[in-house]
């Protein structure tokens, strides 16, 4: 294996590992949302959808523009 | 041997309270056991009040009888009803709890469920943005990734707008969300981009453990076998 190859391989792990971490903070994030939201019985606020769908929008456009 | 009457009466009010201390102990510390948060909610129902109600007053009885009978056999007889009351204690909690309900997990209202199945589109939108950004990853395969996400994303959305509005054929259009989910879900883990715990590329820095319980899920159960 070549040292580019190495070094393409290493940069490939962090971005997973990134990611990784990125998505256990999505689901994190929700969760305790939604335990909140249970726990005191009551519908997301507007502040927490406008959020919630400027950040689903966001990744959308990233992820067709990329 | 003849006891010290007074001596053993200290005694034995000593095990009845200590009796008493590890009931309540022991009922407060075991896991699936109601906390004060769940004793309050149950104590609003008839049936919770009766059960906590029985519990409390037969567990006092019992250690009234530990006193009594302590007197002569201060150890033992403290001993039998410290864990016969214990064993009350706990049958009554769990009878409270099944009552109200306990520790069932709560539904959720169509908002909640709204919120988080756009939660479960966004943490596969971030796995689907780190494989379109991947060098690594073929062309063909980032754009089936697209393809999927962009049906998963209109379809959420289609389903929360009709969840936030209270409009349209919720149920329907809800089985659309998911089974675009799904759809996404299926693409993501194909070639071996992702597995099913959602650990990107099976890259060991980069692994993901899916949360321990069942409120948030990335895919509704049952969806996917």
């Amino acid at each position: 294996m070549t040292a580019v190859g190495i070094i393409n391989l290493l940069a490939w792990a962090a971005q997973a590992a990134i990611a990784g971490q990125q998505i256990a903070q999505v689901v994190r994030a929700t969760r305790a949302s939604l335990d909140a939201m249970v726990d005191t019985d009551r519908d997301p606020t507007k502040a927490e959808w406008d959020a919630a769908l400027a950040a689903t929008a966001d990744l959308h456009d990233r992820i067709q523009n990329t | 041997m003849a006891l010290d009457p007074k001596v053993s009466a200290t005694k034995a009010h000593a095990a009845a309270i200590s009796t008493l201390i590890v009931a309540v102990l022991a009922y407060f510390g075991v896991g699936e056991m109601p906390g004060t948060e769940e004793l309050a909610t149950a104590l609003q129902t008839t049936a919770g009040l009766v059960a906590y109600g029985a519990s409390a007053a037969v567990t006092a009885g019992i250690a009234w009888v530990a006193t009594y009978f302590a007197r002569n056999k201060p150890i033992q007889s403290s001993l039998v009803a410290g864990s016969l009351a214990l064993a009350i204690m706990l049958g009554l909690a769990a009878c409270g709890q099944y009552a109200t309900g306990g520790s069932q997990e709560k539904a959720l209202s169509a908002e909640q469920l709204a919120f988080k199945v756009n939660g479960d589109l966004q943490a596969m939108q971030v796995g689907a943005l780190a494989i379109v950004e991947n060098a690594a990853v073929p062309a063909e395969a980032k754009a089936a990734v697209r393809a999927a996400e962009a049906v998963a994303y209109d379809a959420v959305t289609a389903y929360v707008e009709a969840a936030r509005s209270g409009s349209g054929d919720l149920a329907t259009i809800y089985t659309t969300a998911v089974a675009s989910l799904t759809r996404l879900f299926d693409v993501l883990t194909a070639n071996g981009w992702m597995d099913p715990d959602m650990n990107l590329f099976g890259v060991g820095a980069g692994r993901v453990q899916p949360p321990p319980n069942d409120i948030v899920v990335f895919v509704p159960k049952g969806v996917l076998s």
